[in-house]
């Protein structure tokens, strides 16, 4: 299951498993958020190489209107595959609980 | 020459205004009897007869039939040699007897003298088509005997009864079919919502299955249920012939077989039962084939009783072979079983599979009248049997129907196959088939954390593991689309190492440990969301080997495991 939502603060939430098949999904939702800043990874357990194609549009977007994404609460997984994919020099991560 | 356009010559104008008025209130009535009783009464009035009857000829019988009489007076039936009306009947002419009483064929009992008092009769063949439909009888004319206008007038007449008698027998037998069609439709629906719709999941094994009925309902079905976490319940009937009975035949003994199945029933307690219930309720001349076993998934034996049912295919890796096994006993439903022999063994081997086959596959014939056999089946199997079952099931289905090259297929045809895998013995390996779609990574995702939480391995792998098979699983669907075979998944692992092989058939060769990679150290602005999966997957593999033989394209990395 994958759910994608906006918080109250205006951050994005995504929880349980971004995978292949969720691309569109999310792709779709992003897309239709005017200026994403913040996105609260607390409660995705996972994501994919094409999980992080979203993200990469998503920042490359936000770059072109001078806005970065932050990505907030990620686990260590996820953390690890933005290291592995070079992310970490593109995105603020910011780990779970600080 | 029509008749109806010789005839119509020359009749007098208030006969053809009858006639025309007749051939409008025949249009109206659908049921045979007013049909028959408007001929009747139109060819009284027409002809200024006194009486008229008209008689159904029955090709079965070569019988001519007389009914519409008062309510409970049976149809009369009259023998072509008979009187007037069979010499109509038999010369298809129409006959004129100015004189009944001078008349030596004429014959009371058939001519419809009740009350020996006709003085003339003029006698009709309806015809259509060259085919006798019936004879129309008028007796006594007001003008004392029929003219020869009266003769054409007759034959006009009947011309317009015929097609309203066709007609009618014809909607009939129409509206007939369609009541058929549509019950025989409701009971495949029954049948067909008794059949597992998806397989059962067991460690090891693969399977697969599929009922094809034929046009018409035959009495096909399968089953498998699981006992418990180990333990499956097979289950493949055949009711002999065609048309609703064999198809609720077979639903019964499906719901039979759930019924025991909860009562905790072992196999030979249900077998008999089956048995002695299908010989109380099955019509004398029907039985059925059946074949009951049970497959325990740690001892690899399928125990089993094929009441009439076989060959049974028992393929075995090891030799390549095809072993055919006959029925244990006879058929269920002919009487009770004397006493149960112990059930027979099939042990299944890694690579084994198991064939339930009912003999729709191989008694279906091509034009030139040859049977597919076990040979058709062999053959598919020789190259296919290392694919996933449903694969195979595929394959042996798209035989037949190459093979029968358009001859219909005759009798429903199912197929249960059951694979033991596992490429070394003991559990160290599972391994397990997942079709080409973005659909399968959630059931991808669920095998591996099983594996990995069944054999307490380190729970932080599940995420980089299931991560590095996403990527390659979608790369086998993206750059071989045109593929249709499912992809083959297995994990093993040792003390030291988790190893996950992932292959992919009938396909081109890629090899991802040379494909070309992203730089992630270069500027967003100059990198692409391409190539940096399989990046990923050569920095979190420990090891990563790329194969390619006979189209296969076969995928293996490792993963190290912590010591303890």
């Amino acid at each position: 299951m994958f759910e994608i939502r906006m918080g109250e603060q205006g951050e994005i939430i995504m929880t349980g498993r971004l995978d292949a098949a969720q691309c569109d999904k999310a792709l779709q939702f992003m897309d239709g958020v005017p200026a994403p800043r913040v996105v609260d990874l607390a409660g995705l357990d996972y994501v994919s190489s094409a999980g992080l194609g979203v993200r990469l549009k998503s920042q490359k977007r936000g770059m072109a209107s001078g806005q970065g994404l932050r990505l907030v609460n990620a686990n260590k997984h996820i953390r690890d595959i933005f290291k592995y994919a070079g992310f970490d020099r593109i995105f603020e991560i910011v780990p779970a609980g600080s | 020459m029509h008749p109806e356009a010789t005839a119509s010559v020359g009749l007098r104008a208030e006969a053809l205004l009858q006639i025309l008025e007749v051939t409008r209130r025949l249009a109206a009535p659908f049921e045979l009897a007013e049909v028959l009783a408007e001929i009747g009464e139109a060819a009284r009035s027409v002809l200024r007869g006194e009486r008229a009857t008209v008689w159904l000829f029955e090709p079965e019988q070569g019988a001519l039939v007389l009914t519409g009489g008062p309510p409970g007076v049976p149809p009369i039936r009259a023998n072509l040699s008979q009187g007037v009306l069979g010499l109509t009947a038999r010369s298809r002419q129409v006959i004129n007897v100015p004189d009944c009483k001078r008349e030596p064929l004429f014959d009371p009992a058939v001519d419809l003298d009740v009350d020996n008092d006709v003085r003339c009769m003029l006698s009709v063949p309806l015809i259509e088509r060259a085919q006798l439909v019936g004879v129309l009888q008028v007796v006594d004319s007001e003008q004392g005997a029929f003219s020869t206008e009266d003769e054409r007038v007759a034959e006009t007449l009947a011309a317009q009864c015929v097609v309203f008698i066709q007609r009618e027998r014809m909607s009939r037998s129409l509206a007939q079919a369609e009541k058929l069609d549509r019950e025989i439709k409701l009971a495949r629906e029954i049948q067909m919502s008794t059949l597992p719709s998806e397989m059962p999941q067991l460690a090891e094994y693969d399977m697969a299955g599929q009922f094809c009925p034929a046009d018409e309902t035959g009495g096909d079905t399968f089953d498998l249920v699981p006992l418990d976490e180990r333990r499956l319940f097979l289950l493949l009937g055949d009711a002999s012939g065609h048309g609703i009975g064999p198809a609720l035949s077979a639903t019964q003994m499906t719901g039979m077989l759930r019924v025991a199945l909860r009562l905790g029933a072992d196999l030979d307690a249900i077998f008999a039962q089956v048995n002695n219930q299908l010989v109380e309720d099955l019509p004398e001349e029907h039985f059925v084939t059946a074949f009951f076993g049970v497959l325990d998934t740690d001892t690899h034996r399928v125990d089993y009783h094929a009441a009439g049912q076989g060959p049974l295919l028992h393929f075995q890796a090891a030799t390549g072979a095809c072993r055919w096994l006959s029925p244990t006993t006879f058929p269920l439903g002919f009487m009770k079983f004397p006493g149960i022999d112990p059930p027979h063994r099939i042990e299944l081997a890694p690579g084994d599979i198991l064939g339930l086959i009912t003999d729709g596959v191989f008694e279906c014939e091509n034009p030139a009248g040859t049977m597919f056999g076990t040979a058709g089946v062999e053959q598919v199997l020789r190259t296919r049997h290392e694919g996933s079952m449903s694969d195979l099931l595929a394959r042996l289905l798209q035989a037949v129907h190459v093979f029968a090259d358009g001859h219909p297929q005759g009798d429903d045809i199912t197929i249960v196959l059951l694979a033991r895998r596992g490429e070394t013995a003991g559990r160290t390996t599972i391994q397990r088939y997942f079709p080409r779609s973005l659909e399968s990574l959630e059931g991808i995702f669920r095998f591996v954390g099983d594996f990995i939480s069944a054999r307490s391995l380190d729970a932080e792998l599940h995420m980089p593991v299931c991560f590095i098979i996403e990527e390659l699983f979608t790369n086998f669907m993206k750059y071989n689309a045109e593929s249709t075979h499912d992809i083959s998944l297995s994990l093993g692992h040792t003390p030291e190492q988790l190893t996950v092989r992932i292959t992919a058939f009938d396909v081109d060769s890629f090899d991802v440990t040379h494909a070309p990679t992203v730089d992630t150290t270069k500027p967003l602005s100059e990198r692409q969301a391409g190539g940096l999966g399989l990046h990923l997957v050569q920095q979190m593999a420990d090891t990563l080997q790329y194969e390619y033989a006979e189209r296969r394209s076969t995928i293996t990395f490792t993963k190290a495991l912590e010591a303890g």
